[in-house]
C-alpha cells in the first residue's frame, strides 16, 4: 500500500477571537490516498470552506497537522511551513477551483492556463495548456477572453489551470454552484475524469448530494 | 430621496481615500489661482504704491531733452501754469511741482537717494503733506509727530528720511555725508513699515537740494497731477480685476503741453507716469503673465480631475441608476442626484482651496516681493490685499467648472438603460469624440497661432493645445499599449500581464495621466522657456555689456577732459585698448517713447545707427531700412541690423553721436572702458567727478541674472504645485487601479502567487503608465516652448527668445513621470505585499 496522499491529525480550528469566537473543527483527522476524492458536506456555515482552506495552507489551525505526501518529494506539513513556503508549495503541489471561476479577465483561455503552468515554474507552458484544455473539450475557445465564454466553459478552463502543472491534488470550493444543473454535470464529469486522469487527488466541497456521491468518501461537517 | 443617498453614503465610506483625494486635487487647484491672484494684485499695489511714493500724487511728468529742464524752461511753465494754459486746449492741470532728484553717498557707501520738493508746491510728495498743513511723518519712536515746514525751510540740511536710514538716527541728529554737508533728520518719511521698502531716500527743501547737487542751474523735472484719465474701458477693466496680471499695461491717452511752450522750448516732453511704469515693466509683466497663465492651469488640471472622478464614478453606476429607475425613480431625481453630489464636491474642494490659497499666497508672497525689489530697486510688498476678488473667481471657477462638468454625466445617469448588460466598467471614455474635440482644438490652436491674435491668442492656443494633448493621451496611450503587448508576445506571462491591466485600467486612469501629461508639459515647457530667456539675456548682457570696467554718473560729461587723458595714458601704457563714451536722450519717433543712446567709441570699432529688437519690431524694420527723423538726423539714415535687447523692454535705439542732430542730451553719461578692472579702475578714480561712480562690470552681470533667476523662482515652485495636483490625481487614479485588482490579485495569490507578485504587478502597472505619460509630455512640452518663446513673448514683449534645448529639462520630466507614478502605487502595492494570505480569503469571501 501506498503512502497517503494527504494526512490530517487532530486538526482543530476555531475563527474569529473572544466572544464572536467560534470552534469550527476540533481533533478532526483524515486520511486521503493518491487519486482518490473526497466530498466535504454540510450545512452553510458548518466550517467546509475553512476546512478546505487549512488543507492549501491558507489558514492556519490551532492544533494538529496537515501533511502532505507530493509526488516524488518528501513529504510536507504544510500547516507548520512559512507563508512563502506554503505558496510555493500551492503553486507547484495544488490546483484550486472557485465557485466564482476567478479567471483573469485581460487573460485569455490559453493564457489563463499557462499562467498557472508559469507559476509553477514549468517550461513550455503554452503547449501544456494547449493539450490541458484539448481535454476539456475546449480546444476551439483557446484564444476566448473569460468575458466570452459561458458559466460552464469558464469552469472547465479553471479546471484545466487547476490541473495544468501536474498537482498532487485538487481542491475545489463548490464548483458547480454557480452553474445550472446540466452544466453542473459536465462540469462535475470534467473534474472527476481529469482529474483522475491526472492522478490527482481530489477535495471537494459541495451541497449537491449528487455530486458528493461521486466522490471515493464523503466527510460531513457540522455533526450530521 | 434618501435611499440613493444612503447608498451613495455607503459606497463612499467604503473608498473614503478616493473622495478625499478628489476634493483635495480640486482644493490646490483653486488655491494656486487664488494665490496667484492675491499675489498679483498684492504686487500690482505695491508696484503702483512704489511709483506713487516716487512721484507723489503726480501722474505726468514734464521733462526737457535729455532729462533735465533748465530753470528758463521751468520759470516758462510755471507762468503758463499759473495762467491756466500749461496744456494743449487748456487741459486742467490739478497739481504742479518742481523737483530735483540726485544721488549722495551714504557713510557705508550706499547710495542714498536725494529728492528736492518745494514744500509749497499743490502736489503731496513723498506722502508728505504740503501747504498749511503739518504731515504726519512719524517719529522713530513710534507715534506720528508733527513736523514743522517752517523748520524744513529755515534750518539748512533738514531732511525726512526713509526708514531704512540710519534707523537708530533720532529727529534733530545729524548725519555726515561723505561729499557733501552733514544732514539733519527732521523726521521720517511715512507709508512704510519694517518689512517694507529698504529705500535709501531723503527728502530736502529743493535749494538744499540744487546747492548739494551742485546744480544750481536746473531742475530735475516737473511733476504734474492731471484729473483721472476718462475710464478705460469697462471690459478691460473687467478682465484687469479678474485676471490681475494676464493684460499688459495699457498706453495712458496722450496729453500735450500747448503749442507755444512746445514752439519755445522743442525739447520739452510730456510723459504719463504710467508709460514710465510701462517702460519699467516688461519684464515684470512677463512674470505676471506667466503667474496668471500658471494659475489658471493649475484649475484646469484640477477640474479635469473632477471630471474625470466624477465620470468614472457615474459610468460605474450606471448599472444600479438602471435598477433605481426600473424601480420606478424619475431620471431628473437620478440627475439632481448626480448634479448635487458634484457640487457637493465641488463645494468642499473650494472652500479647502479658498482656505489653501490664501497660506499659499503668503508662503509666495517673499519670494514675489524679493523678486519685485529685485526688479524695481525698491518695491517690497508688506501685505496681502483684502479683496474678495480673488476668493469670489476661485468658488466660481469651482462651483461653475463643477457644474459644467457634471452636467453631461448628470444626463448620463438619467438616461441610464432599464436593464443593464451585467458588464465591467468601461474600458475608454468618448474615444472618437475625444480624438475629434482634441483634432477640433488643434485646428483652433494652429488658427490661432498664424492668425495676428496678439498675444492673448497665443496663450489661447498654448491652453488649446494642451487640451488637445491631454484630450490624445488615452487613445494615443491606449495604442502604444497595445503595440507593446504585439512586442511582448515572447515574454513570460507575469510580464504580460501588466500591459494588458494598464489597457484595461486606462479607462480609470486616463485622466489623472491627461492631468500628469498636461503638467509635465507645460514644467517642460516653461524650463525651456525659462532656460532660454536666461541664456539669451545672458548673452545679451555679454554682449551689451562687454567691457570689463564701467563709469557712470551725471556729472561725468564735465570731467570728460581728465578722464580721457587718464584713459590715454593708460592706452599707452598698454593697460586699456579703447572705450566707449555713451550718454542717452529720451525722445520720441514715429509716435514712440524711444531712450537713444549717443555713442563715442575710441580704440574700438565705429558705431553704427541701429534699433533695439522691441523698436525694430514695433516700426516693422526687422530687416533693416532707414530711419528718417526730422531734427534728429541729417536725412534719410540706413540701418544696420537690430540688436537684441532685454532692458526692462524700453525702446531704444543706438547711433553715433555726431549723427544726432536733436537737442544736446543732459542725460546720464557712462564710459565702458576695455582693460582689466584691477589696473583701470586706480588709475581713472582720481580723475572721476565727485558724483560719478566707477564699476567692474563683473558684478553688475552677475547681479542682473541674479534678478532674472529671482523673477522665474516663482514660476518653478508655481509648476511644482501643478505637478503636485496632477501627482495627487495620479495617487486616487492609481489606488482605484489597485482597488480594481484586488479581486484577481487575490485569486491568484491564493493559487500560489509568491508574497511580492502583486505588488511588482501594481508598480509595473503604474510605471508603465507614467511612464508612458512622461514620454508624451515631451513632444509636448516641445511644442509649449515653441509657442511661449516664438508666439506668446514676441507677440507681447517684441522681443525673441534664442530656443535653447536642454536634454535635462526633458529627462527630469520623464524621471519625474516615473516617479510619481510609482510613488502614487507605492501605498497600495506595499499594503499588498504586507497582507497575510487570509486577507485574500476575506477579498474573495467578500465577492461571494
Ligand atoms: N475570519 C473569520 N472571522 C470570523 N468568522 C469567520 C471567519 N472565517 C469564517 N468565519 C465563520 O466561520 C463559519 C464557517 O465558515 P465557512 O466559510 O468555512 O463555512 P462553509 O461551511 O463553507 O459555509 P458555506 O456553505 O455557506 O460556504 C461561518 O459562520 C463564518 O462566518
Ligand atoms: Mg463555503
Amino acid at each position: 500500500m501506498t503512502a497517503p496522499r494527504l494526512k490530517v491529525s487532530g486538526l482543530t480550528l476555531a475563527v474569529g477571537t473572544g466572544a464572536a469566537g467560534l470552534t469550527l473543527l476540533s481533533e478532526l483527522s483524515l486520511t486521503l490516498a493518491p487519486g482518490a476524492s473526497l466530498a466535504l458536506t454540510g450545512r452553510s456555515g458548518s466550517g467546509k470552506s475553512s476546512l478546505l482552506h487549512c488543507l492549501g495552507g491558507l489558514l492556519t489551525p490551532q492544533e494538529g497537522a496537515v501533511i502532505w505526501q507530493p509526488r516524488g518529494a518528501a513529504p510536507v506539513i504544510l500547516s507548520a511551513a512559512e507563508e512563502g513556503a506554503r505558496a510555493a508549495f500551492r503553486r507547484q503541489h495544488l490546483g484550486f477551483v472557485f465557485q466564482f471561476f476567478h479567471l483573469v479577465p485581460t487573460l485569455t483561455a490559453l493564457e489563463n492556463v499557462a499562467f498557472m503552468a508559469e507559476l509553477a515554474g514549468l517550461g513550455a507552458p503554452r503547449e501544456r495548456a494547449e493539450a490541458m484544455l484539448e481535454a476539456m473539450g475546449l480546444g476551439d475557445r483557446c484564444h476566448a477572453f473569460p468575458e466570452t465564454l459561458s458559466g460552464g466553459e469558464q469552469q472547465r478552463v479553471a479546471v484545466a489551470r487547476a490541473l495544468v502543472h501536474g498537482p498532487a491534488a485538487v481542491l475545489a470550493d463548490e464548483p458547480t454552484g454557480n452553474l445550472d444543473a446540466q452544466t453542473a454535470e459536465t462540469v462535475a464529469e470534467v473534474l472527476f475524469t481529469q482529474t483522475r486522469a491526472a492522478g490527482a487527488s481530489l477535495v471537494l466541497v459541495t451541497h449537491d448530494a449528487a455530486l458528493a456521491a461521486q466522490a471515493d468518501h464523503t466527510l460531513a461537517l457540522g455533526g450530521q | 430621496m434618501s435611499l440613493l443617498w444612503r447608498a451613495r453614503w455607503r459606497a463612499l465610506l467604503r473608498e473614503p481615500g478616493q473622495s478625499a483625494l478628489l476634493i483635495l486635487s480640486l482644493a490646490l487647484g483653486v488655491a494656486v489661482v487664488v494665490a496667484v491672484d492675491l499675489v498679483n494684485a498684492a504686487s500690482r499695489s505695491a508696484m503702483a504704491s512704489a511709483s506713487a511714493q516716487l512721484q507723489g500724487a503726480s501722474t505726468h511728468r514734464i521733462e526737457g531733452p535729455g532729462g533735465g529742464l533748465s530753470l528758463d524752461a521751468y520759470g516758462a511753465l510755471r507762468r503758463a501754469w499759473r495762467a491756466g494754459t500749461l496744456l494743449e486746449g487748456d487741459a486742467p492741470v490739478t497739481g504742479f511741482a518742481p523737483l530735483l532728484e540726485g544721488r549722495l553717498t551714504l557713510p557705508d557707501g550706499s547710495p542714498l537717494r536725494l529728492l528736492g520738493i518745494d514744500p509749497f508746491s499743490s502736489l503731496r510728495q513723498e506722502g508728505v503733506g504740503v501747504g498749511t498743513e503739518a504731515p504726519a511723518a512719524e517719529a522713530p519712536g513710534g507715534g506720528a509727530q508733527p513736523v514743522s515746514w517752517g523748520q524744513f525751510l529755515t534750518s539748512p540740511g533738514a531732511a525726512l528720511l526713509s526708514p531704512s536710514v540710519g534707523p537708530e538716527l533720532a529727529p534733530g541728529d545729524r548725519l555726515p555725508l561723505p561729499g557733501a554737508p552733514a544732514l539733519t533728520v527732521l523726521g521720517r518719511l511715512p507709508g512704510t513699515d519694517a518689512d517694507a521698502a529698504p529705500l535709501a531716500l531723503a527728502v530736502v527743501d529743493l535749494a538744499t537740494a540744487q546747492e548739494w547737487l551742485g546744480a544750481t542751474d536746473r531742475l530735475s523735472r516737473v511733476e504734474l497731477a492731471l484729473p483721472e484719465a476718462p475710464p478705460r474701458s469697462v471690459l478691460r477693466r473687467g478682465l484687469e480685476r479678474l485676471f490681475p496680471g494676464l493684460l499688459l499695461p495699457e498706453v495712458a491717452p496722450e496729453v500735450r503741453l500747448a503749442p507755444a511752450l512746445r514752439a519755445a522750448y522743442p525739447g520739452l516732453q510730456l510723459r504719463s507716469q504710467r508709460e514710465t511704469e510701462l517702460a519699467l515693466g516688461s519684464l515684470a509683466s512677463a512674470f505676471q503673465l506667466n503667474l496668471a497663465a500658471m494659475g489658471l492651469l493649475a484649475l484646469v488640471v484640477g477640474l479635469y480631475l473632477l471630471y474625470g472622478a466624477l465620470a468614472y464614478s457615474v459610468r460605474r453606476r450606471l448599472e444600479s441608476f438602471g435598477r433605481f429607475r426600473a424601480l420606478g425613480v424619475a431620471p431628473a431625481v437620478l440627475q439632481r442626484h448626480v448634479l448635487l453630489e458634484a457640487m457637493i464636491f465641488a463645494g468642499l474642494g473650494a472652500l479647502l482651496g479658498l482656505l489653501l490659497g490664501r497660506f499659499l499666497a503668503g508662503g509666495l508672497l517673499g519670494l514675489i516681493s524679493a523678486t519685485l525689489e529685485g526688479l524695481y530697486d525698491q518695491v517690497a510688498i508688506a501685505a496681502l490685499p483684502l479683496d474678495w476678488v480673488p476668493y469670489g473667481k476661485g468658488l466660481v471657477l469651482a462651483l461653475g467648472g463643477g457644474l459644467a462638468v457634471a452636467w453631461p454625466l448628470a444626463r448620463e445617469a438619467g438616461r441610464a438603460p432599464l436593464l443593464p448588460r451585467a458588464g465591467r466598467p468601461p474600458a475608454q471614455t468618448g474615444g472618437r469624440a475625444g480624438l475629434a474635440f482634441a483634432l477640433g482644438l488643434s485646428l483652433l490652436a494652429l488658427a490661432l497661432l498664424t492668425m495676428p491674435s496678439g498675444y492673448l491668442g497665443a496663450l489661447l492656443a498654448l491652453a488649446a493645445i494642451l487640451l488637445a494633448g491631454a484630450q490624445g493621451v488615452g487613445p494615443v496611450t491606449a495604442l502604444l499599449l497595445r503595440g507593446l503587448n504585439r512586442l511582448a508576445a515572447p515574454l513570460p506571462l507575469r510580464l504580460r500581464l501588466p500591459l494588458r491591466e494598464a489597457s484595461r485600467g486606462l479607462g480609470r486612469a486616463q485622466l489623472a495621466l491627461a492631468a500628469l501629461v498636461v503638467a509635465l508639459a507645460t514644467a517642460v515647457g516653461m524650463t525651456i522657456m525659462v532656460t532660454s530667456f536666461r541664456l539669451t539675456v545672458a548673452d545679451w548682457l555679454e554682449d551689451r555689456l562687454d567691457a570689463p570696467v564701467l563709469a557712470r554718473g551725471r556729472a561725468l560729461g564735465a570731467a570728460r577732459g581728465p578722464l580721457e587723458e587718464a584713459l590715454e595714458a593708460a592706452r599707452r601704457d598698454g593697460l586699456v585698448s579703447g572705450w566707449v563714451w555713451r550718454q542717452s536722450v529720451d525722445d520720441w519717433l514715429e509716435g514712440l517713447p524711444v531712450r537713444v543712446t549717443l555713442l563715442e567709441a575710441v580704440g574700438r570699432e565705429a558705431p553704427v545707427l541701429r534699433l533695439g529688437e522691441p523698436l525694430a519690431r514695433q516700426l516693422g524694420r526687422t530687416e533693416g531700412g532707414v530711419v528718417v527723423w526730422p531734427g534728429r538726423l541729417p536725412g534719410a539714415e540706413p540701418l544696420a541690423s537690430y540688436y537684441r535687447s532685454y532692458g526692462g523692454g524700453r525702446l531704444d535705439l543706438e547711433m553715433p553721436r555726431p549723427l544726432w542732430q536733436g537737442p544736446a542730451p543732459t542725460g546720464a553719461w557712462g564710459l565702458a572702458v576695455y582693460g582689466a578692472p584691477e589696473v583701470v579702475l586706480p588709475r581713472l578714480q582720481a580723475a572721476l567727478p565727485r558724483s560719478g561712480e566707477l564699476l567692474a562690470q563683473g558684478p553688475v552681470k552677475a547681479r542682473a541674472l541674479a534678478i532674472f533667476d529671482r523673477t522665474f523662482r516663482v514660476t518653478a515652485v508655481l509648476q511644482t504645485i501643478a505637478g503636485v495636483v496632477a501627482g495627487v490625481g495620479l495617487l486616487s487614479a492609481f489606488a482605484a487601479l489597485a482597488l480594481d485588482r484586488r479581486q484577481q490579485l487575490s485569486a491568484l495569490r491564493i493559487l500560489g502567487a509568491p508574497g511580492p507578485f502583486a505588488a511588482r504587478q501594481l508598480l509595473l502597472e503604474a510605471g508603465l503608465l507614467a511612464g508612458i505619460a512622461g514620454l508624451l509630455a515631451l513632444p509636448l512640452g516641445a511644442l509649449a516652448a515653441w509657442v511661449l518663446c516664438d508666439a506668446v513673448n514676441l507677440r507681447a514683449f517684441h522681443w525673441t527668445l534664442t530656443l535653447h534645448w536642454p536634454p535635462a529639462a526633458f529627462f527630469e520630466a520623464l524621471l519625474l513621470a516615473l516617479g510619481a507614478g510609482l510613488l502614487a502605487a507605492l501605498g497600495p502595492a506595499l499594503q499588498a505585499w504586507r497582507a497575510p494570505t487570509s486577507e485574500a480569503l476575506e477579498v474573495l469571501r467578500a465577492q461571494g
